[in-house]
């Protein structure tokens, strides 16, 4: 059942990694080009998934969606784990008030979802694909200290950790050889959830008009153009939302998966 | 265990109860907090009328701020004019009974109805209107369509109590025209409130709420003087958005759509025993208008070149359903001097390219900024004008912007290359002899053709020159015409009146009625 | 002794929080690179108008002393004031506050009605399909974005069945049934999603008091599984709900943010939203405010009310934060 999870999860994120960087190349029809005569073609052949109301070939449209899903997690998540990472060791192994000064910081961030953050960006510099990996980005540190503090702690406290301390090795010696090493994997675990996040907080903030502007598409801006056809052309609705689904259960499935895989003895729910 | 349990079993019953508790504490605070006192119910029902509209006005003062949706509501419904327009698009009688024109054509003599009455009960006279000439004349701060379409008046005195005599410094055709809009609305010289959220007018209602960002509510005025209006109060609800419209209107909460927003949409109400659609003319043209302080739109190969890029014809059905009317200057069919100019700067994408290149611009290098108002035509239309000038080679890049802040940054500061926008007004292009209008388009040649037009000495003679003036237009792409706004008018089925074409600025609401 | 000493700290922790959320706020509307009165302008202001507006709106005071003053307004409910409309802020929001209230109230009622009966098949059939089956939705319902759901919903029950109304609003007071019937498709759209997150928890509650003597006991006295595992596992289930729900608010607001644009709801989110496509910086700056506001008072008294509860279970959970 786990190694199902893990498999899945893998298959699918390979799958959108592979298109988006197919997209990159080339896509079967150009994606903002628009085609006379060609409006809300049902799926078929040579259109696979059909046309939007300009004409223009949806599953182009849905490729170019994934590579442009696939910068902002890369980014945000980068962005998250740069600086997450190094404060959250910083808080597990300095303790005492550096703790709790970082803590009580992550955990105002945390209270602030990405989606305030962006739109709050948004009205200053208006919406674009910076606004919104800064927005994920700054949003999901807080999850990425977590995880390197408490995989922090349970290292200095561990024996060879206590060993190196008594023989003198430095405290950025310590981090480097002992602790980083070892939270590698549950940053790793965290990465691929944390992408999950940012694909789900970057679908929200196009759909809403405050992640990449039209015409470029986004899995986002894709549905809400097809709100607009509903009526008419209720199954253009249907790919770009199932594109997010299977992109965000993918990375989900792969993350739980890992965590798993490196601790069986980690609890399936906290 | 068991008895730890027990223990805890004990204390955690309470998170239960508690919750419930608390929840069912919530629900009742707030079902108090917002269910207002119900209103008593009155014997007669109220007869009412609920609009649905797209762009609100940001505010009740047509005199001060320029957006076409204010005399939407207010134009003939709240304040009136010396004439109006019909929905032939011929000029009738209104707060004047009859007028006269001088020969030399510079002095019109307006009887006025003596019945006529504001709101207020004080009597529509000569002084009032001489007021509300003088009081635009004065402020400095009125919108530059009305700064320009008033420079013509001279002055205005009061040859009687209901005799009005204004003077002209020439003659205009197109004045009578502009005094049926909103050039002509008289104000109550007595009222001495908000313009922005109250009205003080003549017509059969009056400026009841306006909740920003959602709706204007006018109730109806008992003392007008003239046909009583047919509803109690009247509702305009705006939504940039088309789809929640579509679907008010097809679960009944509307009771018409002013102008459909949704060509696509038509199909839905099919329902001849549920709805009743109307298709006819506007005055609207959709303009892609260029800015002509831009070095590249100043050319008038570049201009050509932007104009022979675009298949307009597809365009409308891409875009509009295939709705709209394939326009090639600034006049839609209805203009007593319309001729079809769509085949001036043809569609051909190969000489469109040429004309560039002898222009000076290798295929991309040549960048504009697309700015255009969040409104459904505009927007559709943005992403297919881009997709077009990218095939010969123009980056376009598409910003929109909510409407307000389109008047704010395009329509105001001009600061954009091109732009699309509806312009609904009658006979406006002479907005393309003003220079100070948002296209910088400083053509003195355009200039005098229509001046000349204008002071024609008959309708024939006018209407020959303004020809002139409109091809002049179109010869030098002064602006692209995307397309002539069709009217979709959907109603419920019960709804009559409502006028086929909209000849004027105004929702008329004195010829709706409902069965 | 113990117990106030909790009290008192978990307070502080609300205020300190509160204070440092708003001076992100501050700090992200006024101390990054662009100006807010040229913002407010638009961009071709002139230098004078810009300044006469600095002056306007007190921008020309050292930072601090702003920061002080806007957050002494906050105190007395002063939240700002629309640049454009000249309306308070609180003005602006207070009409829209019943909607999003009716919308994330129903949708958190409505999680709980499908995850904790989901959960508990989940839990009792979890060695078979159905509980696979449960799962696996769950997992998925996860991955599906709130918007996507919504508007599958509206294809289902309003585009195909002509139930229910696709999007709009009406006030209770105006029209109760309409109220109801245009409140069920966001609601339910919340519910699914929220539901999906706590059927794990549920889940893993239930699991565990199908170990428990107790639940032995009342199957040998002939309770059906189902009665058994309700009666015994709601209290166990509803310790772990409080602390998810408490942890869940702010995503819940996101969901209810959303869900209010796809619906066109005319609560909080949809003025945030106008408020930010106008540029209207005040508006968003006091609006992001009231809701980080309410997010931190929601988890803080959920907290409270837990310590009142059951210490016990605090401290535990206390230690056990950190994993979200």
């Amino acid at each position: 059942m786990k190694r199902a999870q893990l498999i899945t999860g893998l298959v699918l994120v390979a799958a959108v990694v592979v298109t988006a960087v197919v997209a990159v190349f080339w896509t079967p029809f150009d994606p903002l080009r628009v085609v006379a005569g060609q409006r809300l073609l049902a799926p078929g052949w040579p259109h696979v998934l059909g046309t939007d109301g300009f004409g223009i070939d949806i599953a182009s449209r849905l490729m170019v969606g994934a590579r442009t899903i696939l910068l902002v997690g890369i980014i945000s998540v980068g962005v998250a784990a740069v600086v997450g990472v190094p404060l959250g060791m910083l808080a597990g192994q300095a303790g005492g008030w550096v703790d709790e000064v970082v803590m009580r910081v992550s955990d105002v961030v945390y209270a602030f979802p990405a989606l305030l953050l962006a739109m709050l960006l948004a009205a200053i510099y208006g919406g674009s694909t910076v606004t919104a990996m800064v927005a994920i980005g700054v949003a999901s540190i807080p999850a990425f200290a977590r995880v390197a503090r408490a995989g922090a702690l349970q290292v200095m406290a561990s024996d060879f950790v206590l060993a190196a301390k008594s023989s003198g090795t430095s405290r950025w010696g310590v981090a480097r050889r002992h602790v980083l090493p070892n939270i590698a994997p549950l940053i790793g675990v965290q990465a691929s959830v944390g992408f999950a996040m940012a694909i789900l907080a970057e679908a929200a903030l196009s759909y809403l008009g405050l992640a990449t502007p039209r015409p470029n598409p986004t899995w986002g801006n894709m549905l809400r153009d097809a709100q607009n056809f509903l009526f008419v052309a209720p199954l253009q609705a249907l790919w770009p939302g199932l594109a997010i689904a299977l992109a965000v259960l993918g990375f989900n499935l792969l993350g739980d998966g890992l965590r798993d895989y490196l601790d069986p003895r980690l609890r399936e729910v906290p | 265990m068991t008895y730890a349990a027990a223990s805890s079993r004990r204390s955690r019953s309470i998170p239960t109860k508690a919750l419930a508790a608390t929840v069912g504490l919530v629900l009742t605070l707030i079902l108090a907090a917002c269910t207002p006192a119900a209103a008593p119910t009155t014997s007669v029902a109220k007869r009412t009328l609920t609009v649905g509209a797209t762009l609100e006005p940001a505010s009740m003062d047509p005199w001060h701020n320029t957006a076409a949706s204010i005399p939407q509501v207010l134009l003939y419904n709240v304040y009136e004019t010396l004439v109006k327009v019909d929905s032939t698009g011929g000029i009738k009688p209104l707060l004047a009974q009859a007028w006269e024109v001088s020969p030399d054509r510079t002095t019109y003599t307006f009887h006025l109805n003596p019945a006529a009455k504001f709101a207020s009960g004080a009597p529509v006279d000569a002084a009032a209107v001489v007021a509300n000439i003088n009081r635009l004349k004065t402020d400095a701060k009125i919108t530059e369509t009305l700064r320009a379409q008033l420079a013509v008046v001279a002055g205005a005195e009061a040859t009687g109590t209901d005799q009005v005599q204004i003077n002209l410094t020439r003659p205009s055709l197109m004045w009578l025209y502009d005094m049926s809009s909103t050039l002509g609305m008289i104000l109550d010289p007595a009222f001495t409130g908000d313009l922005a959220t109250a009205s003080a007018g003549s017509g059969p209602y009056a400026v009841k709420t306006h909740t920003q960002g959602e709706s204007v509510v006018l109730t109806n005025n008992t003392k007008y003087w003239g046909n009583p209006a047919r509803f109690d109060e009247v509702t305009f609800r705006y939504s940039t958005d088309p789809n929640p419209q579509v679907a008010s209107m097809l679960s009944g909460d509307l009771d018409v759509i002013s102008n459909l927003q949704s060509p696509d949409a038509l199909s839905q109400f099919a329902d001849a025993s549920q709805f009743t659609t109307t298709t006819g003319t506007t005055n609207g043209e959709v303009v892609l208008g260029l800015n002509h302080d831009n070095k590249a739109l100043a050319k008038l190969e570049v201009r050509q070149a932007l104009t022979m890029a675009i298949n307009r014809r597809d365009l409308i059905d891409t875009v509009w359903n295939g709705q709209g009317t394939l326009i090639g200057s600034m006049a839609v069919p209805t203009d007593p001097w319309y001729e079809d100019l769509s085949g001036t700067n043809p569609y051909d994408p190969a000489k469109a390219k040429a004309l560039l290149k002898d222009a000076g611009y290798a295929p991309n290098t040549l960048s504009l900024r697309l700015r255009v108002p969040v409104v459904p035509y505009a927007v559709k239309s943005a992403q297919y004008v881009a997709s077009q000038l990218r095939d010969i080679g123009v980056k376009v890049t598409v910003e929109e912007l909510d409407f307000t802040r389109w008047l704010d940054e395009v329509f105001t500061k001009g600061d954009y290359d091109m732009t699309i926008v509806a312009h609904v007004e009658a006979r406006d292009l002479g907005k393309f002899a003003n220079p100070k209008y948002y296209w910088h388009y400083n053509d003195p040649k355009f200039a005098q053709l229509y001046t000349a037009a204008d002071e024609a000495t008959s309708e024939e003679q006018g209407d020959e020159l303004m020809k002139q003036a409109t091809k002049y237009l179109a010869d030098q792409a002064a602006a692209i015409w995307l397309f002539a706004l069709p009217n979709l008018v959907i109603t419920k089925s019960t709804i009559t009146g409502v006028a086929q074409n909209a000849t004027t600025l105004s929702f008329d609401l004195t010829t709706i009625t409902s069965r | 002794m113990h117990l106030a000493l909790r009290i008192a700290r978990r307070t502080g922790v609300f205020v300190v929080s509160l204070l440092g959320a708003s001076l992100l706020i501050f700090l992200l509307t006024n101390a990054l690179p662009g100006d807010v009165a040229q913002v407010l302008l638009g961009t071709d202001a002139t230098p004078e108008a810009v300044a006469q507006l600095r002056a306007q709106l007190g921008l020309d005071r050292p930072l601090p002393v702003q920061y002080f003053s806007w957050l002494g307004g906050i105190l007395v409910g002063d939240f700002g004031s629309s640049h454009l409309s000249g309306l308070p802020v609180l003005t602006l929001l207070a009409p829209r506050i019943a909607v999003t209230l009716w919308l994330v109230l129903f949708g958190m009622i409505g999680s709980l009605l499908i995850a904790v009966p989901a959960g508990m098949v989940a839990a009792l059939k979890r060695r078979s399909w159905p509980g696979f089956t449960i799962s696996a939705a769950a997992q998925l319902g996860m991955a599906v974005p709130v918007f996507w759901g919504g508007i599958l919903l509206v294809l289902v029950f309003a585009v195909w069945l002509h139930w229910l109304p696709a999007n709009g609003y009406v006030s209770l007071a105006t029209n109760p049934a309409q109220w109801a019937a245009h409140l069920v498709l966001p609601s339910l759209t919340l519910a699914l999603v929220q539901a999906a997150v706590l059927i794990r928890y549920v889940r893993s509650a239930f699991i565990e008091v199908l170990n428990e003597d107790y639940y032995r006991t009342a199957r040998s006295i002939g309770w059906t599984p189902m009665r058994a595992l309700f009666r015994h596992g709601i209290r166990n289930a509803s310790i772990s709900l409080v602390t998810v729900l408490g942890l869940q608010v702010s995503t819940v607001l996101v969901g209810a943010i959303v869900v209010e644009s796809v619906f066109t709801l005319p609560g909080l989110g949809s003025l945030l939203l106008t408020a930010v496509n106008q540029r209207d910086l005040l508006v968003v700056q006091g609006t992001v405010m009231f809701l980080v506001l309410a997010v931190l008072a929601i988890s803080a008294l959920v907290d409270l009310s837990y310590l009142l509860i059951d210490p016990r279970q605090a401290a535990a959970s206390e230690q056990g934060e950190g994993s979200a």
